[in-house]
């Protein structure tokens, strides 16, 4: 009966918003603990990964309930290689990366369980927090390379990661940038923060530096306020302001979203440069599936919360394996589709993501749907070394097999 | 919040699919508003002490008939002054008192009694009743003026920026005037002017709001006039005006859901500045006059009369107590009712 | 720039040329001979109005003659007589308006300029706090002390004060602004000043910095919220630089603005708590001004409080030019 009320309850409401408080509680107070080091240092699955998501969940304590936008994600960025994250909007790539900014806006967003484990290159600290010097030298100092579990990570330590280890580049250039500071000061800071002892100077020559990796000449933008900017530019500052401090992972969110499609073209092929010129990775959001072909070494496909298929982006690609991925590729249009076939769309909507069902979520909309398909939610399948699906076709054939 | 949106859902959607909405259950708009509103405890307080304060103002004279607003309590009173001397004979110190017994017609800085609740004031006015004959006239006041102000700021913003040009040039223009003028000392000179001219002591204090809306419309017109224009540059007007529709006809269909929410939040708040507003004026005894109670006049009286202010605080204290809950009330509610219609902007 | 300013004062005359019309026209509706009775009134009271002063008036305002062409002449005698910058004379002070003005301002702008300070250091950190601390004890705490700020009638809260700590207590003196009964020179008659002027002060602070609170509360709320706020995080600033520097530099902007508006009140003269605490401040003289009659007084006064709206709200247009870097003054 409940079930076909358009509308909840007040009781029902209450009684959210009640549990909703304890969990946050809670978590708030696991975010803003104090712990030692120790508590959230890890060891990577892969050594050859420098980000390894594993069992991530994000949710959201909404009035309406909880909403679970990412549902147990896992996927890996290997060292200097592009990931590409594709989904429709809504399906938590956003959030996931978020997760591993910690940028998840609390109170109502919360990680609430999972790892998110980062090989982190730093400076080597001494007890008081303070860089350790080299032998023998005066202005070069020890690095290191440790394991954080950034999920576990108290709020406070987070500095740490963000910025120095991983830095984001944003969907909406227009606004990402503060307006009442200079574009030098502001990427000057960037410098100051995670360079020990860096004077005016050298942050200057620095930022000078990185505007002109971006393609910008510095003498025109350094002492340009954001809103004399165009949005193309402000993208390319945003980007010279995430290579300032030579991060090992970049997190471009879609990047080229906010943009018109020759600044895209431009950024994109800015990006793809930058990938051959810095030592680190790129995750890259999008929903283009066209940026992720040319950009992406390895592909994760997300829906609905959840990772559904990833692989290599040959794989991907060329064999793809879910239905929903087999979708998403017939649904992208191309010069030579022939006259009269209609746009293929995959028909249906996305599970309301506060009540989800157990079976699996693509499961009103698949067109090879069997009778397991109504059982519990599909595991990861292997079909090669480097290519995972979560989809019961498969996992039947594994059984048989 | 970018999960709960859904907008790459295909155009079609086939019969045998569910609707999308069939499996999410959500809050009614309507029933949102007032959850928000009733989560709050500050709202609930807000709204307990408006009405309560409306029943005491105009129920409470209903039930308690015992004393009326202008009614003297002529029963009398007893005032004893004693006067000591002392003086020394041969080392002993002898004390005299003399006690004067004065009888006066009225009961006046009566001590709360059963007879009177809260006691008498300085004239042998019952406070407990003058209160609630206070309270009549400073809701009533209030209503009357923030009616007024929202009605003449409406019509002249709308008109304003529905015709724009030379219209909306000469009614700016006033407005920036009228935003210039002091406010205090102009109503002060306004009330030497009713002074001047013998009106009524019982409805001085509505011509006073009257003339006050005169010069208070500007806010709220310019709040309707922003809106119109705003409401001109967005996309789903032109997409109206390509559908054929009457500009007044779109822009009143649009304007009213959008500026609604912001006008009662306002109103409600200038609720509170109203009563300040008349309570300063009464207080400054320019407003209601004697005989007739408002909560500034009751106050009035210590302005003048040390003994008053140090010794029975019974007679200026509960009006103002009543003026902070009426204040504090219509804020409250303004406050609740904004985070209510607005999640955005909470406080 | 100049160009700007030069515009916007060019205006603003305009718009004090209304005021001035609107004021003038509300003096001149009151009738003659009430007129005559407030001057009666005042030689009665010990000081006398010269002949002189009231054919001044007379002549000033056109009195008598209240057809709408005898009211037109007056006006503009008025304003003939502004261009000499004569205001008149004081019917109560036998001076000058303008000298009366500016020998009163001096207490009212003191009070004002220090009750001001407190209630900007006050109000800004604890606005800040209860922004970055949402729906946390002390957010509730600030927004109730906003509230209560917010609907204490001056008045009132004014009077309670004085009989608490002046009259009950005996700490400070109730009224005034010096001792009368000695005679205090330097450090000592400084201290005698800031004795008198203390729960005036407190008054003003408490009442005022309610609504300070809200406004740096709320406007925190909103750059918290934004794009540029989230890019700060994720360059690895601390949350204390978040805060104290790219939030906080954001909000200063109508913070600054709101500054500039407060200069009328500066000089205005607080009326209710210089009228509570007895003190010879603008607002104070003002009042009885108004209540005795002292119609060139009146007039004058008024003109300078539109003169120091006028100019607030110019000021605010500048200084917001001068803070945020998107806006330009043309």
């Amino acid at each position: 009966m409940a079930n076909n009320d358009r509308y909840l309850s007040g009781k029902e409401v209450r009684a959210i918003a009640k549990a909703n408080a304890r969990e946050i509680k809670r978590l708030e107070a696991y975010k803003n603990r104090k712990a030692p080091e120790s508590e959230f240092l890890a060891e990577m699955r892969d050594p050859s990964n420098i980000l390894e998501i594993e069992d991530l969940h994000t949710f959201f304590y909404t009035e309406q309930g909880v909403v679970q936008a990412v549902n147990g994600v896992s996927y890996d960025v290997p060292r200097n290689a592009v990931v590409g994250v594709v989904g429709e909007s809504g399906c938590g790539k956003s959030v996931t990366a978020m997760s591993v900014m910690r940028l998840i806006q609390g109170p109502a967003g919360q990680i609430v369980d999972g790892s998110i484990r980062f090989k982190a290159y730093d400076y080597k600290r001494d007890a008081k927090g303070n860089p350790v010097l080299k032998e023998g030298s005066q202005t070069e100092y020890e690095m290191e390379e440790k394991v954080y579990d950034i999920a576990k990570m108290p709020v406070h330590e987070i500095h740490r990661i963000r910025g120095k280890q991983v830095a984001m580049i944003f969907q909406e250039p227009m606004t990402s940038l503060n307006p009442v500071f200079t574009i030098g000061e502001q990427l000057d800071e960037v410098t100051f923060i995670h360079t020990p002892g860096a004077t005016k100077e050298q942050a200057r020559a620095k930022s000078e530096e990185m505007l002109r990796l971006v393609g910008i000449i510095p003498e025109n933008v350094y002492n340009a306020f954001p809103h004399e900017l165009s949005g193309g530019m402000r993208q390319r500052v945003m980007i010279a302001m995430a290579l300032a401090a030579e991060p090992r992972l970049i997190i471009a969110d879609e990047p080229t979203t906010a943009l018109d499609v020759t600044i895209q073209a431009q950024i994109l092929d800015l990006l793809q440069d930058i990938k051959n010129k810095i030592d680190g990775s790129i995750l890259l959001i999008t929903h283009d599936l066209g940026v992720i072909a040319e950009m992406a070494d390895y592909v994760v496909v997300m829906y609905a919360g959840k990772v559904i298929e990833k692989g290599t982006v040959q794989e991907i690609f060329r064999d793809p394996r879910h239905p929903y991925t087999i979708g998403l590729q017939k649904s992208k249009p191309t010069m030579t589709l022939d006259d009269g076939t209609e746009l293929y769309n995959i028909p249906g909507n996305v599970p309301n993501p506060i009540n989800m069902p157990s079976y699996c979520y693509f499961k009103e909309r698949c067109d090879k749907c069997t009778a397991k398909c109504a059982g519990d939610y599909p595991c990861m399948v292997q079909v090669s070394p480097t290519h995972f699906v979560a989809c019961h076709l498969y996992s039947e054939e594994e059984n048989h097999g | 919040m970018e999960k709960l949106e859904n907008n790459q859902a295909p155009a079609e959607v086939a019969d045998n699919e569910v609707p999308l909405d069939k499996n999410v259950r959500l809050m009614s708009p309507t029933r949102m508003v007032v959850r928000r509103f009733f989560r709050s405890k500050l709202s609930i307080l807000g709204l307990v002490m408006v009405i309560s304060l409306f029943l005491f103002s105009f129920v409470g004279p209903l039930v308690y008939t015992q004393w009326g607003e202008i009614e003297l309590d002529e029963s009398g009173k007893t005032e004893y002054s004693i006067a000591e001397t002392t003086y020394t004979v041969n080392g002993v110190t002898y004390t005299v008192r003399q006690t004067t017994e004065k009888y006066l017609k009225d009961n006046f800085l009566a001590p709360p009694s059963a007879e009177h609740i809260l006691g008498t004031d300085n004239e042998g006015y019952d406070i407990f009743v003058r209160l609630m004959y206070g309270g009549r006239i400073s809701l009533t006041v209030s209503f009357i003026a923030v009616f007024l102000i929202t009605i003449l700021g409406v019509v002249l913003g709308g008109v304003a920026g529905y015709f724009g040009g030379a219209v909306d040039n000469v009614i700016m223009r006033v407005s920036d005037v009228l935003m210039c003028l002091p406010g205090v000392p102009i109503l002060l000179i306004i009330s030497t002017i009713l002074d001047a001219s013998d009106i009524d002591a019982k409805y001085r204090i509505y011509l006073l709001m009257v003339y006050l809306t005169f010069i208070s419309w500007t806010g709220t017109a310019r709040l309707v006039r922003g809106q119109i224009l705003s409401l001109r540059e967005q996309e789903y007007m032109v997409a109206a005006e390509a559908m054929g529709y009457s500009t007044f006809r779109k822009i009143f269909k649009h304007l009213v859901p959008n500026v609604m929410p912001q006008l009662i939040v306002q109103m409600s708040l200038s609720l509170g500045s109203m009563i300040l507003y008349e309570a300063t004026l009464s207080y400054l005894n320019l407003g209601v006059k004697a005989p007739y109670a408002a909560w500034g006049t009751m106050i009035n009286i210590i302005s003048t009369n040390q003994n008053v202010l140090q010794n029975h605080w019974n007679v200026w204290v509960p009006a103002g107590i009543c003026i902070v809950i009426a204040v504090l009330g219509f804020n409250f509610v303004g406050d609740g009712l904004r985070d209510a219609l607005d999640p955005k902007a909470r406080r | 720039m100049i160009k700007y300013i030069a515009k916007r004062l060019a205006y603003s005359l305009l718009i004090l040329l209304g005021v001035s019309m609107i004021i003038y026209f509300l003096i001149r509706l009151m009738p003659v001979d009430f007129i005559q009775d407030k001057i009666n009134a005042i030689n009665q009271g010990g000081a006398t109005v010269s002949e002189e002063t009231v054919k001044a008036m007379y002549e000033m305002y056109g009195l008598g003659d209240n057809s709408f062409l005898g009211i037109l002449k007056g006006y503009f005698n008025w304003l003939g007589a502004l261009t000499r910058f004569d205001l008149g004379t004081s019917f109560v002070y036998g001076l000058p308006v303008a000298d009366v003005i500016f020998e009163h301002m001096g207490v009212s702008f003191a009070i004002a300029l220090i009750a001001t300070i407190f209630e900007f250091m006050i109000a800004i950190p604890l606005g800040i706090t209860a922004s970055t601390h949402q729906y946390s004890f002390r957010d509730y705490l600030v927004t109730i002390l906003v509230m209560i700020g917010i609907s204490l009638p001056s008045f009132f809260f004014g009077q309670m004060l004085k009989d608490a700590l002046a009259l009950k207590l005996g700490w400070f003196p109730a009224s005034g602004l010096i001792d009368a009964t000695a005679s205090h020179t330097g450090i000592a008659l400084l201290l005698d000043y800031a004795k008198h002027v203390f729960i005036p002060i407190l008054t003003i602070v408490i009442l005022s910095i309610g609504a300070r609170m809200r406004m740096t509360r709320t406007n925190m709320l909103e750059v918290m919220n934004s794009d540029y706020i989230r890019t700060a995080r994720a360059k690895g600033l601390k949350e204390s630089v978040v805060i104290n520097k790219h939030a906080f530099r954001n909000t200063l902007i109508p913070l600054v603005t709101s500054l500039a508006g407060l200069l009328p009140s500066l000089f205005s003269g607080a009326i209710i708590t210089e009228q509570v605490f007895d003190l010879p401040g603008i607002g104070n003289i003002a009042l009885d001004a108004m209540n005795r009659g002292d119609i060139p007084f009146i007039m004058g006064y008024n003109m300078f409080l539109a003169l120091l709206s006028v100019l607030g709200v110019l000021l605010a247009d500048l200084m917001y030019g001068l803070v945020d870097p998107r806006v330009k003054l043309e």
